[in-house]
């Protein structure tokens, strides 16, 4: 029932964008067929597929539906076979199946930063400062575990100690993309360095 | 017999010659550019003896000219070079409707026609910086000026107005 109530306001949006996207189909002189067929085709080309693109806005996404549904709308004075042809193509397009996959073509993920942690994580796996900040994590996970959907220790152990990759870690987890890992990643790096820094201090502070 | 030859080298030709050094231009490649230009004259025969002069033939052509990129190019060739192949499509359509609209006298057109379409060959780093801008900013970025998902609702926007309007151009010259 809570999920429900959660999920009213994104069902309120859907729908309010259907009924925008079939009166344009309306005022286009498309028939009801054809706006529904074409809306029921784009929509589950775009479900069988990997992760389909949104706007966070919805005002912007409704615009842009609206655009994109009229150049369907404009492929049916065509003719039928065209329009379900080019609107599962695009419907494809607008997933992350159409990504560019080249290797050369992709940025490498900067993770220069983290080569050092982890040669020194490897090298001091059993250390009672590593013991002490994979506890930390643990109260991480526990106090922020409604803000951060994913765990920091769990995403540590893969990349840190299991020296999994990120494709591997974005696949275990279900992450959006490799800037959602570096976001978990870059808070995990900034809170060893500060730990490794405060042990330190406090060891010279002592002597 | 005479009229074919003439629309195979004045017409299909130049054409066919442009679409292989556009692509290959933008995408920086150097290798197996003679059998992409024989490839494409038979997908042009092809689809000339398939279809009359309409959508279909344009729709026929820039599948033919994907499925042959991709075959000779492996995976050098992604699902952006169909929007790729549609720009140099709608370069060509546009000159032509240009020259042959403004222009009274057709041998005139057809010769100023045929010199645009080879200009934009003049700017080759151009066009390949263009095609890299492009597809920097293709896949999901929050660095980018542009989102991913605006450049592609973009491309599929001018795609779509670009087959109405050359069914719509199609249909009024065979109708005359």
């Amino acid at each position: 029932m809570n999920k429900i109530r959660e999920n009213i306001p994104t069902i309120i949006f859907n729908l309010s964008e259907f009924i925008i996207i079939f009166l344009l189909g309306i005022i286009s002189k498309v028939s009801i067929e054809e706006i529904t067929f074409l809306c029921i085709l784009f929509t589950l080309v775009r479900s069988e597929c990997d992760k389909p693109m949104h706007y966070r806005s919805p005002l912007l996404c409704m615009i842009w539906s609206a655009l994109v549904f009229e150049s369907f709308f404009l492929l049916t004075k065509i003719n039928m076979p065209i329009a379900m042809i080019f609107t599962s193509f695009e419907a494809f397009v607008l997933t992350k199946d159409a990504d560019i996959k080249t290797m050369f073509l992709y940025k490498k993920p900067d993770n220069s930063k983290y080569i050092e942690m982890k040669k020194y994580i490897q090298i001091n796996k059993d250390s009672k400062e590593v013991e002490k900040f994979e506890n930390i994590l643990r109260d991480l996970d526990k106090q922020y575990e409604k803000i951060y959907k994913h765990s920091f220790f769990e995403i540590y152990n893969l990349y840190f100690r299991e020296e999994k990759s990120f494709k591997e870690i974005i696949e275990i987890k279900k992450l959006y993309d490799n800037h959602a890992l570096t976001k978990y990643l870059d808070l995990i790096f900034v809170s060893f360095n500060t730990y490794i820094n405060t042990c330190s201090n406090i060891k010279k502070i002592e002597k | 017999m005479e009229q074919l030859l003439v629309n195979a080298f004045l017409g299909m030709l130049p054409e066919v010659i442009f679409f292989v050094v556009f692509l290959t231009t933008c995408k920086n490649i150097n290798k197996k550019r003679i059998k992409l230009l024989l490839l494409n004259i038979l997908n042009y025969i092809g689809v000339g003896a398939l279809t009359t002069y309409n959508i279909y033939s344009y729709v026929f052509l820039i599948i033919f000219q994907f499925i042959i990129l991709k075959i000779l190019y492996k995976e050098e060739v992604e699902y952006i070079d169909v929007f790729l192949i549609s720009i140099s499509h709608i370069y060509v359509f546009i000159i032509a409707i240009a020259c042959y609209k403004l222009i009274n006298n057709y041998y005139i057109a057809f010769i100023i026609d045929r010199i645009l379409l080879f200009l934009p060959l003049l700017f080759k780093n151009k066009l390949t910086y263009l095609y890299q801008q492009y597809i920097k900013l293709w896949n999901r970025n929050e660095n980018n000026k542009i989102k991913s998902i605006s450049l592609r609702n973009i491309s599929l926007i001018g795609l779509n107005i670009f087959l109405f309007l050359s069914d719509f151009v199609c249909t009024y010259i065979t109708s005359l």
